[in-house]
């Protein structure tokens, strides 16, 4: 379950990253939102080729409380991301990393649940490395934000 | 989860549930993000911090508590006003902007310095947009003063707690926010590192620097600022083994 709703954050932080590579700017925000998407689209490759292994789906419910026992899928919908796309200069970039500080926190606490309650070794590891690099980014924005 | 807990206070088990249930339940949430508050600041790493610094957004307690930690034992730091917390200086006003990791129907924020509201905004017992920002009149007070802001929860007996720690009339624009500007106690380094050197988290690396790491050595392909948990094993979209 973890990994599946792993999926759908990872995506919705893509989208999102995508976004921002392009119409940042700041250069270090660019630089980070590029990163982000490419580490993101690495971490999507290995979630499905683990759950093909594992024979489940790769999909999950996008419904925000379908898993909310699971800690909650979080809270970037299409509305929001077509909002920030809209948005241009210094009004952007203090969206985004708004927007972007939330999700990825959303992203350490799912991660910090699955190293709680989670039995894969493997997965967990690859939980431990998320809450690092979500809390980094989290960190990094926060600066940003000023 | 939340329908569970509802009724569990409802039924009056409250307590045992909140300490049966695993605290990874716990599906936030928010917390103010500028000007930083104290959670905000732990997460920084302006200050040095527990577990909040994973869970900023997690300050959640009963509705109508007045401190800054919601009366929870993990996160009692935020109550300790010796910290070395980050003043920000700001005008007879200021603006304060929310970060959400989860959007609840909301009741109202509220904003108290001391005893005193001097910030109230109507949620409209609906989902907030997903980002939200009050600007925030003090009323007359100056100087140095605790900022609590409160998110009261529309669907839930709950609410978020964030204190911001500010200096009235201490040199901020007006209406405008913040202030002393950083430093976070992990800037990205701006000069590169020497060719060959070993991989460091939050340093500036650009196309084509190569480092090692855990024996091996590696090109970077796409310019970043490292961070932990991108270790070039970890990171093929950024470091490519030569």
């Amino acid at each position: 379950m973890f990994a599946q709703m792993m999926i759908a954050h990872l995506e919705q932080g893509v989208d999102m990253a995508v976004v921002a590579k392009a119409k940042a700017t700041r250069q270090e925000l660019r630089d980070l939102a590029a990163a982000v998407d490419s580490t993101q689209r690495e971490e999507l490759t290995t979630l499905k080729s683990w759950l093909q292994t594992w024979g489940k789906p790769t999909t999950t419910d996008h419904n925000p409380n379908a898993h909310a026992h699971h800690g909650g899928l979080p809270l970037i919908d299409a509305k929001v991301l077509n909002d920030l796309k809209d948005l241009s200069g210094a009004e952007f970039d203090t969206t985004y990393l708004n927007l972007m500080t939330g999700h990825q926190g959303g992203a350490v606490e799912m991660a910090r649940t699955e190293i709680a309650d989670g039995s894969n070794p493997e997965t967990k590891a690859y939980a431990d490395r998320v809450v690092q690099s979500r809390q980094a980014q989290v960190s990094q924005m926060l600066g940003l934000v000023g | 989860m939340h329908l569970k807990r509802k009724l569990a206070v409802i039924a009056g088990l409250a307590p045992l549930l909140i300490f049966t249930l695993p605290a990874a339940t716990a599906n936030a949430h928010g917390y103010v993000s500028s000007p930083a508050s104290r959670q905000a600041q732990c997460a920084q790493g302006i200050v040095a911090c527990g577990n909040i610094k994973y869970e900023p957004q997690s300050v959640e307690g009963p509705k109508g508590l007045r401190s800054c930690h919601a009366n929870l034992g993990q996160f009692a730091e935020l109550s300790d006003d010796n910290k070395g917390w980050r003043v920000s200086n700001v005008g007879s006003s200021a603006s304060f902007t929310w970060t959400f990791t989860a959007r609840h129907r909301t009741a109202n924020y509220e904003y108290y310095i001391g005893g005193t509201r001097v910030g109230f905004v109507d949620g409209g017992n609906v989902q907030p947009p997903a980002t939200v920002t009050h600007n925030i009149n003090f009323g007359g007070f100056s100087g140095r003063q605790k900022l609590l802001a409160i998110w009261n929860i529309g669907d839930t007996v709950n609410a978020f707690y964030s204190c911001v720690d500010l200096n009235i009339g201490g040199g901020g624009g007006n209406p405008p926010t913040t202030t002393t500007q950083p430093p976070t106690t992990t800037p990205p380094t701006t000069t590169p590192p020497p060719a060959g050197g070993t991989w460091a988290a939050n340093t500036a690396y650009s196309v084509g620097q190569t480092v090692t790491y855990g024996g091996s050595t590696y090109r970077c392909r796409q310019a970043h600022t490292s961070l932990p948990g991108w270790e070039p094993p970890n990171a093929a979209a950024l470091w490519e083994k030569i």
